[in-house]
């Protein structure tokens, strides 16, 4: 990988370069949200982006990376497609309903829950999703 | 860095796109308006931070999310392979 990429730890790089980036893509903007919930919290104003920008980002790059991996399953006949685009559906399904209940959000505690909460379950998914059906995708990509 | 005619932005990259010009990317983007058209010309990039891919990124959503309404152009081919490893080829107009 890239030396100028380091958003994403080293044991999460699975050796498919384009889903590798891709996911590198999907930590910086982890990082954004981990930057912007900071500032919240610290009653900063700086030059980051705002969390709208953040959740817009998200909601669109995820289902573009998903797209991606989705039609490399199709054109190399993945045996777990089914299972695999499955919890892509899910996991879209979630960062839509986060997104939706930050635009809804009604003052800037219940703005800052839902940021972390945000920020929890991206964490997790990336951990998760990457390291078990990623791998296991990128594996048989990569054979 | 940033010209502007009308509703074209255009900028012209430094040689490594990245956290390093942050806050100036920001500063012209951040008075994002519907209808304004953006080129990122990358002619003298050498190296581009994957902070800069979350930079475009967000900057295409918050300008409506289009592909033609942000144009990379003039990326050397180790650039060019980036962004399409990146898929963005799907999100942006890159000539």
């Amino acid at each position: 990988m890239n030396p100028q990429f380091t958003a994403m730890p080293e044991k999460f790089h699975l050796g498919y370069p384009a889903v590798d980036l891709q996911h590198e893509i999907l930590f910086v903007l982890f990082d954004e949200l981990t930057q912007s919930i900071k500032n919240i919290g610290n009653n900063q104003k700086d030059d980051s982006f705002e969390l709208k920008e953040i959740y817009m980002g998200l909601n669109s790059y995820v289902k573009n990376h998903f797209n991606y991996e989705e039609e490399k399953m199709h054109a190399s006949k993945y045996q777990n497609s089914e299972a695999h685009t499955h919890e892509h559906r899910q996991l879209e399904q979630q960062i839509t309903d986060l997104s939706n209940q930050f635009t809804m959000a009604a003052d800037k505690e219940e703005i800052n829950i839902i940021a972390k909460n945000t920020h929890a379950f991206l964490y997790e998914w990336l951990v998760q999703h990457i390291a078990d059906s990623d791998k296991k995708l990128c594996d048989y990509l990569i054979q | 860095m940033v010209s502007i005619e009308g509703n074209e932005v255009i900028v012209k990259l430094p040689e490594t796109f990245g956290y390093a010009i942050r806050k100036e990317f920001r500063q012209f983007t951040s008075k994002n308006t519907p209808g304004i058209h953006y080129t990122f010309d990358f002619e003298n990039v050498e190296k581009m931070e994957s902070s800069a891919l979350g930079m475009l990124l967000m900057l295409r959503e918050v300008s409506g999310g289009e592909k033609d309404n942000i144009v990379l152009t003039n990326a050397n081919s180790n650039i060019r392979k980036i962004l399409q490893f990146a898929n963005f080829h799907t999100m942006f107009k890159i000539i």
